[in-house]
């Protein structure tokens, strides 16, 4: 039995143990987490929860496996009671047999034997009892449940908050490691009076500070000078500066003085003695700071980071510079490419903190060749001569020196691109559904985006051509070539565009096209054709270009290797190791050079698909291989001093170069002669036949003039006389009209108005001048072109009046343009009388010329009439070249016309006997065909034959004066970089408002800075 | 090339020579001796002269006889002799014996020259053949070389009833014009301006590898038309003059394939018609001594086509028989008027009536077709073409056009070429088409590059009828054949893809695709040994592994996109694949014989 009681209590402290130690390690835990968390927010607290855990946890296992086992599993009897109670089959047999033991060892009141058989037998009835009968464990599960439970939770909040609870744990660990704060040291002196006495280069002039807490800030060299008094009498005191101690000078046994430099930052302390070695007080540590020396501030604010500039010329820099003490040194840095080293040019520089000034480079000493790129920028030292001179930058800039051939091949690279859109235009079309037979609407609505992409590319392209007009240095035959087509290929590409929509609106309209699906598909074909012959032509154009892309590039090294031939005699002349240096360096730049040329040589031939350009063959002729070897055979030769050598190796090549160049030349000049043989040709024809127009143009019009000179003469005196009567009554009549076109302004009118306005104005000012020297047939002449042109803006303004109300605009505006009109319309009467009356000066035509006179007249109008016949030929054949290439433009055809027209006016007036007014019309042809010449032939660029290339019209040659490098450099006023003056004015307001006084110097400074 | 008066002197010269040199043996012959060795060595000189070797041979050997081998006249004959026979080694030997200057165009410059350029040649043989060829993708020739003289030597035997005695013919293949002026001794610069692709000399065929040779040339029939130029030297013992010479060759050269006188070209017939609407026939007074003395390349064109006439009207009036006749009696000493006379039993004024009236029989093309009878080498050309080893791909180029004499059509095929390049095939196809509407069938440039695009489409009977009709004007060539053959094949017609790749094989030997394309048409046909044959050229000229041959071949023009973008690759320097089609060299200008 007493073994069944012993298990039984065994069993019970088991499972308290187990419930304290679950209970208890689910106390750990929670405190464990809950202090991480907390740590975050309260690291100390956190820190002792997490402290806690362990005890916390131990307790209450302890709890249960001691204490609460102490009580609750006590001693047999009341483990007896317990087996009693658990199993009823016993009773209460078990606690009177566990009495019955304990007084059978006392005193025994009933039988023995008894009592040892009830003993026995509960013995017996014992044994088959399981102490796990007995005790209950379901308190124990519990408690393990509940603690699983809860680790489970524990875990859930660790996986979501983990990181912070890491971060929890971690500052909590922090703070631990932290010291505590020592207590703080009281201080031992009263206010403290430092006295700065700044290094010399510094500029700045001694400052005292009273009554400070004896913060030190001073740039390093400062010597320091400290007073104050000692709150106790001491016999001895000294500054701990930094471990260093400087002893400091006592008097009166309070009061204290030391110097000290400021070195280096960090602190200071006092330290008092008495008699002893033993320090009798230590002051707490005030804080020295050594204000650094900041290297300069350089900028550089004029040019722009990178710019353009011609060899030779001169840029403004405009820099400025500062520095926190002073500056000792000012340079522009630049470097030449292939330069070993950077080149300085010192730069003016004032006296004090800030320096800001320009400086004109001339770049017309530096050794550049186009598209080299010079970096440069301005370096400034400062004047610190305690840790040295510090150095300061401005951001590096970029010089780029104008290369013609760069602006060249980049516009090529546009055009080339805009020509690749076009032969995708041309495959959108020609894969497009426009032309099918059969229609489907659909297919034709959907095409519609090829007519924008196409629009698109017109608009890019006129862009480009306006773009590159301003540019100097671009092929002319290019830019007037995209203009040209941009022309005729915007007109088809827009008539497209028309016809789609109205096919569409047709179709949807009606359910059928009304054969305007037919009238789509040919305008479709009709555009095609325009583009075949502008891709084909711009391509031949293109290809052109590379191959003087590549001409450029032959003779580049042509130039090359005479300069280095040059650098050879040189050294024959004179040999000295710097000029045997000089042509080895050349050498190297040379063969480098030629690898680069011909790397681009050989792209660009690559380029140029011409079936006849024997590009092999020229490119065999450049083979790099051979020019390399013939320059490692001269570099070879002139290390070992064969210098004749070296120039009959050279000159070798020079010849293999000049075959190369010749080769180039030869097949530009005939370029496209084979492509477009007809062409070429009937340019060729169209030229000769208007350089005969011109001339016998030309010819008409002396034998005119002649004739005019005789008549004129005749009637000088009376015109004279005649004139004399009205000249201040056409004076005044002028004047008024010149009045009223200045007051004019032509955009009241039409884009158009502009020219005949100024030709108004130009004209009447000829009449005026005219009569006041008394010539009235320059005033008769210039008269009857005012009168044209007064006309002229007489009948736009009573278009725009019509325009006006046509499209109903507001009253006002219609009675703008209705006072304008009648204003106009006035001012053309008062010309055309003031015309009327000069002209009726004169006899009328024809009256004072003899009879032979006349007939040669008649013969001279009849050739005149030859000649607009001619002119009209001219125009038609333009307009068959027209067919094959974008030759010539809407520009040229209208000036031919023009030309025409002035012909076939001079043909009538001559035939009413009006040699005057013929000749002048005369003139006018004359001009505008000598101009056309001009344009076409410059357009060829003085070549016989080969590619007819299109004639630089006038409107692009106005814009085409190219664009100066120049102008790029921005030289902005004085004030642009200064501050704002609002800024300014608020800034000095701020100063007057006072500052601290132990700022008030620093403050002050500052804001002088500020404004400046 | 022979100067036989040069010859007789340097013989004189020798003989003389003889007595000078070995004054002792002089001495103590009898004159008689002396005659007999002059004789003798004349004899040799003779026979070399008429291309009877082994005569020369035996004449020799009878000298050798007589005197001391020291002897350097002797050496002198041994090394021509051994020269013509091709031991270099022994030539080059004997002549610096003979003391023979080493100077350009000496004997001993041209055996050492020989000597270097074949001494590291492969060799092949066949029955009455040997094939000596530069290691490398020439390899892929030996079977069909191989095979077309033996054909050409079994027309011969029959036609004009000729072997050549004397053992196998040497057939020396050379890299370029540079090495066939070494060998042949025409200058480089004579090579390039005449066209020289062949000559048959120093008892010898020499031919340049087709791989020098821009767009290829008809290696084959060339190869027939130098062994017939040998059998008509050896058989006539050199007495053919050179108009009839070329005649019989041209006319003649196709007998290895079929009949005789297929060789004519449409643009030749075309030249030859304009010629006869003209009437500006070269008569036979002026093609005499020699063609080669006309005024103008187009004359001496016009003079070789009526020459082929001339020999068609033989054969056709007389068959072989004819020509065999017109050799014999030249052989016998006649003139070549007395020689046709005798040959056509009719006078010769009658006979050059009848042949004029023959020529102008001819069906003649209806407009003129541009002369593609030109052989450009490949270093002179202007559209080089792809390099060796690169893969033809999509046959991008522009330079192609350039032979487009019509500007209105040059530029729409130049506009297609643009569209194609940036991969706008339909659009390029209606250039093009606009283009072949201008010229028709008249430039296989125009024509090919259409068919590439119409393939690209996958509009085949239209890429079909596009090559037909430019192969009717210019037959044989490589490019057409072989986008005709893929079109074939891809629809498994392979007998006909077989006869178009072969034709293009006959020109443009390198073009791994045409190998390629034959193994599988061999294979499909079960012609196993063939299929071996274009496999193994196929491993030369790709590179590859045969198993990875064997797939490439089933793969091969599976794809429909593969129609006009083949990408069989190339290594080890296989031919630059004409990148555009170009015409065949049909009728190589052979200057020597």
């Amino acid at each position: 039995m007493e073994a069944l009681l012993s298990a039984v209590r065994a069993r019970q402290r088991r499972y308290l143990w187990l419930q304290g130690v679950a209970l208890g390690f689910v106390a750990a835990c929670l405190l464990w987490v809950g202090g991480g968390l907390l740590g975050l927010v309260a690291p100390r607290i956190g820190g002792s929860l997490l402290g806690l855990a362990v005890p916390v946890g131990a307790a209450v296992a302890c709890v249960f496996g001691l204490w609460l086992a102490r009580r609750r599993v006590g001693d047999d009897l009341l483990t007896a009671r317990l087996v009693g109670q658990r199993r009823p089959e016993l009773s209460l047999d078990v606690l009177a047999a566990v009495e019955l033991r304990r007084e059978q060892a006392g005193q025994a009141n009933g039988s023995p034997e008894l009592a040892d058989a009830f003993l026995a037998q509960m013995d017996t009835r014992v044994r088959t009892v399981d102490a796990r009968s007995v005790v209950d464990g379901r308190p124990a599960q519990r408690s393990a449940l509940a603690a699983c439970g809860v680790l489970l939770v524990l875990a859930l909040v660790l996986g979501l908050f983990g990181e912070k609870w890491g971060a929890g744990v971690k500052r909590i660990l922090e703070v631990a490691r932290t010291p505590v704060a020592q207590a703080q040291v009281e201080p031992i002196t009263g206010d403290i009076e430092l006295t700065y006495r700044y290094p010399a280069y510094t500029g700045l002039s001694q400052r005292t500070v009273p009554g400070t807490d004896g913060a030190v800030s001073a740039p390093a060299g400062t010597e320091v000078v400290i007073k104050t008094r000692s709150d106790r009498p001491v016999e001895r005191a000294e500054l701990v500066i930094n471990d260093e101690t400087v002893p400091l000078q006592v008097s009166g046994n309070r009061d204290l003085e030391g110097t000290f430099i400021a070195k280096k930052t960090g602190h200071y302390r006092f330290v008092f003695y008495a008699r002893s070695e033993k320090p009798l007080a230590v002051g707490p540590d005030v804080p020295l700071t050594v204000e650094a020396d900041k290297a300069p501030q350089v900028t550089l604010m004029t040019p722009a980071a990178e710019l353009e500039v011609d060899p030779g010329q001169k840029v403004t820099l405009k820099y400025e510079a500062t520095d926190d003490y002073g500056l000792s040194g000012l340079s522009l840095v630049f470097r030449t490419p292939g330069a070993q080293q950077d080149t300085r040019v010192p730069l003016r520089r004032e006296d004090g903190r800030r320096s800001r000034d320009t400086y004109t480079w001339d770049l017309g000493s530096l050794k550049v060749d186009p598209g080299d790129r010079i970096t440069y920028f301005v370096e400034a030292q400062d004047n610190d001569a305690v840790e040295g001179s510090k150095k300061g930058v401005s951001r590096t800039q970029v010089l780029r020196i104008y290369s013609a051939a760069e602006h060249h091949r980049a516009a090529l690279e546009k055009a080339e691109q805009l020509w690749g859109r076009m032969v995708d235009h041309l495959a959108d079309r020609l894969e497009g559904p426009d032309r099918d037979k059969q229609k489907d609407a659909q297919a034709i609505a959907s095409a519609a985006s090829v007519d924008t992409s196409g629009q698109q590319l017109i608009t890019d392209m006129r862009t480009l051509a306006q773009t590159l007009s301003r540019e100097r240095d671009v092929p002319t035959e290019l830019v007037s070539a995209l203009a040209n087509i941009s022309e005729s290929l915007g007109s088809h590409i827009n008539g497209t565009a028309d016809f789609r929509r109205l096919y569409l609106r047709t179709q949807r309209a009606r359910g059928e096209d009304w054969g305007t699906g037919n009238r789509l598909s040919g305008v479709v074909t009709e555009e095609i054709a325009e583009l075949e012959k502008d891709i084909l032509y711009l391509e031949a154009l293109l290809d052109r270009q590379k191959l003087e892309a590549l001409q450029e590039m032959g003779k580049q090294l042509a130039g090359e290797r005479r300069e280095l031939s040059r650098l050879i005699e040189q050294f024959k002349a004179n040999p000295d190791e710097s000029a045997r240096q000089a042509v080895m360096e050349q050498i190297q730049q040379l063969k480098a050079r030629i690898q680069e040329l011909m790397q681009r040589m050989a792209e660009m031939r690559k380029g140029i698909r011409d079936e006849h350009l024997n590009a092999e063959a020229l490119s065999e002729m450049m083979k790099d291989q051979d020019m390399q070897s013939a320059l490692d055979d001269v570099e070879k030769l002139m290390r070992e001093g064969k210098t004749d050598e070296a120039l009959a190796k050279l000159q070798e090549l020079g010849m293999q170069m000049d075959e190369m160049l010749k080769g180039l030349d030869e097949a530009n000049e005939e370029f496209g002669g084979e492509q477009y043989p007809e062409l070429a040709e009937k340019f060729g024809k169209f030229m000769e036949d208007l350089k005969g127009t011109v001339d016998e143009q030309q010819r008409v019009a002396e034998q005119t003039r002649q004739l005019r000179d005789q008549a004129r003469a005749q009637n000088k005196e009376r015109l004279s006389e005649r004139g004399e009567s009205i000249k201040s009554d056409l004076m005044r009549k002028v004047q008024q009209a010149q009045q009223s076109y200045d007051k004019l302004n032509p955009e009241h009118l039409n884009s158009r108005a502009a020219r005949p306005l100024e030709e108004a104005q130009s004209e009447l000012r000829n009449v005026e001048n005219a009569l006041k020297v008394n010539d009235f047939d320059l005033a008769a002449e210039a008269a009857a072109r005012a009168e044209d042109a007064a006309r002229q803006l007489a009948g736009m303004g009573e278009q725009q009046k019509q325009l006006d109300e046509m499209f109903g605009n507001p009253p006002e505006v219609r009675q703008q343009s209705s006072e304008l009109a009648q204003r106009l319309d006035r001012d053309a009467r008062n010309v055309q009388d003031v015309n009327k009356q000069l002209q009726s000066l004169f006899p009328p035509p024809g009256s004072q010329l003899s009879q032979q006179e006349k007939q040669q007249l008649q013969q001279l109008s009849q050739q005149q009439q030859q000649l607009e016949q001619r002119a009209q030929d001219l125009r038609q054949q333009m307009e068959e070249m027209e067919q094959t290439a974008p030759l010539f433009g809407e520009e040229a055809s209208q000036q031919m016309e023009g030309v025409g027209q002035r012909m076939g006016e001079a043909a009538q007036r001559m035939q009413g006997k009006d040699p005057g007014r013929g000749y002048g019309e005369q003139q006018a042809a004359l001009e505008g065909l000598r101009q056309f010449q001009q344009q076409m032939q410059q357009g060829q660029k003085g070549r016989k034959g080969g590619l007819p290339l299109p004639g630089g019209m006038s409107g692009r040659k106005q814009g085409n004066s190219g664009r100066d490098p120049k102008d790029q450099v921005e030289l902005p006023d004085e004030d642009a970089f200064q501050a704002p003056k609002e800024f300014r004015k608020d800034l000095l307001d701020a100063m007057k408002q006072g500052a601290p006084e132990k700022y008030r110097e620093q403050v002050k400074r500052y804001y002088e800075e500020l404004v400046k | 090339m022979r100067d036989r008066r040069m010859n007789r002197w340097v013989a004189l010269a020798l003989a003389l020579g003889l007595g000078v040199a070995t004054p002792a043996v002089a001495q103590q012959e009898s004159s008689s001796l002396k005659d007999e060795v002059k004789t003798r060595l004349g004899q040799v000189e003779q026979g070399l002269d008429d291309w009877d070797v082994p005569g020369a041979r035996r004449e020799l050997a009878a000298v050798e006889q007589l005197i001391p081998s020291d002897v350097e006249p002797l050496k002198y004959y041994q090394g021509r002799v051994a020269f013509e026979e091709g031991r270099y080694d022994d030539a080059v030997g004997l002549l610096e014996g003979a003391n023979i200057e080493d100077k350009p165009g000496s004997y001993l410059r041209l055996a050492k020259d020989t000597r270097d350029i074949v001494k590291s040649h492969e060799r092949a043989e066949s029955e009455h053949f040997i094939f000596f060829y530069p290691k490398g993708k020439e390899a892929v020739l030996v079977p069909y070389a191989l095979e077309t003289l033996e054909a050409i030597h079994r027309a011969m035997a029959e036609d004009l009833g000729w072997t050549p005695p004397g053992g196998k013919i040497r057939v020396e293949v050379v890299n370029n014009a540079r090495e066939l002026s070494k060998v042949s001794t025409l200058t480089e610069k004579q090579i390039r301006t005449t066209g020289t692709i062949a000559i048959c000399k120093f008892n010898k065929l020499m031919v340049t590898s087709p791989k020098a040779v821009a767009q290829g040339y008809d290696w084959q029939d060339t190869l027939a038309h130098e062994y017939i130029h040998l059998v008509v030297s050896q058989m006539s013992r050199n007495t053919v003059p050179i108009w009839l010479h070329e005649g019989m060759a041209k006319f003649l050269e196709s007998r290895w394939r079929g009949k005789a006188g297929l060789a004519m070209t449409p643009s030749t017939l075309a030249l030859l018609g304009k010629r006869v609407k003209a009437d500006t026939l070269i008569p036979f007074e002026k093609m005499h001594p020699s063609i080669a003395l006309l005024p103008t390349a187009e004359d001496a064109a016009t003079a070789f086509a009526e020459v082929f006439y001339a020999i068609d009207y033989v054969h056709q009036t007389k068959g072989a028989a004819g020509l065999r006749a017109v050799v014999r009696e030249l052989k016998a000493g006649q003139t070549d008027r007395k020689a046709v006379e005798a040959a056509m039993g009719m006078p010769f004024a009658l006979f050059e009536k009848s042949w004029l009236s023959h020529i102008k029989k001819q069906p003649f093309p209806s407009e003129l077709v541009p002369r593609d009878d030109r052989v450009v080498l490949k270093e002179d050309a202007k559209n080089k073409g792809k390099e060796d080893g690169e893969k033809k791909g999509r046959e991008i180029s522009f330079g192609d056009f350039n032979e487009v004499a019509e500007v209105p059509a040059r530029k729409f095929a130049h506009l297609g070429e643009l569209l194609r390049e940036r991969n706008r095939v339909k659009a390029a196809a209606e250039e093009y088409a606009k283009a072949h509407k201008l010229v028709g069938d008249k430039y296989e440039s125009v024509s090919n590059k259409y068919a590439l695009a119409l393939l690209e489409l996958k509009r085949l009977d239209e890429a079909e009828s596009v090559l037909r009709g430019s192969l009717r004007v210019h037959p044989g060539s490589p490019a057409t054949n072989v986008h005709l053959g893929r079109i074939l094949l891809h629809r498994k017609d392979y007998p006909k893809s077989k006869t178009a790749y072969l034709e293009a094989l006959a020109s443009d030997p390198f073009d791994p695709e045409i190998h390629v394309a034959l193994t599988r048409i061999h294979g499909a046909l079960g012609e196993t040994a063939l299929a071996s044959r274009a496999k193994t050229a196929t491993v030369v000229l790709t590179g590859l592994a045969p198993a990875e041959v064997d797939k490439l071949a089933q793969q091969f023009l599976r794809e429909e996109g593969e129609l006009s973008e083949t990408n069989v690759p190339a290594t080890g320097g296989a031919p630059a694949k004409a990148a555009t089609p170009a015409p065949p060299a049909a009728g190589p200008t052979d200057a020597g014989r």
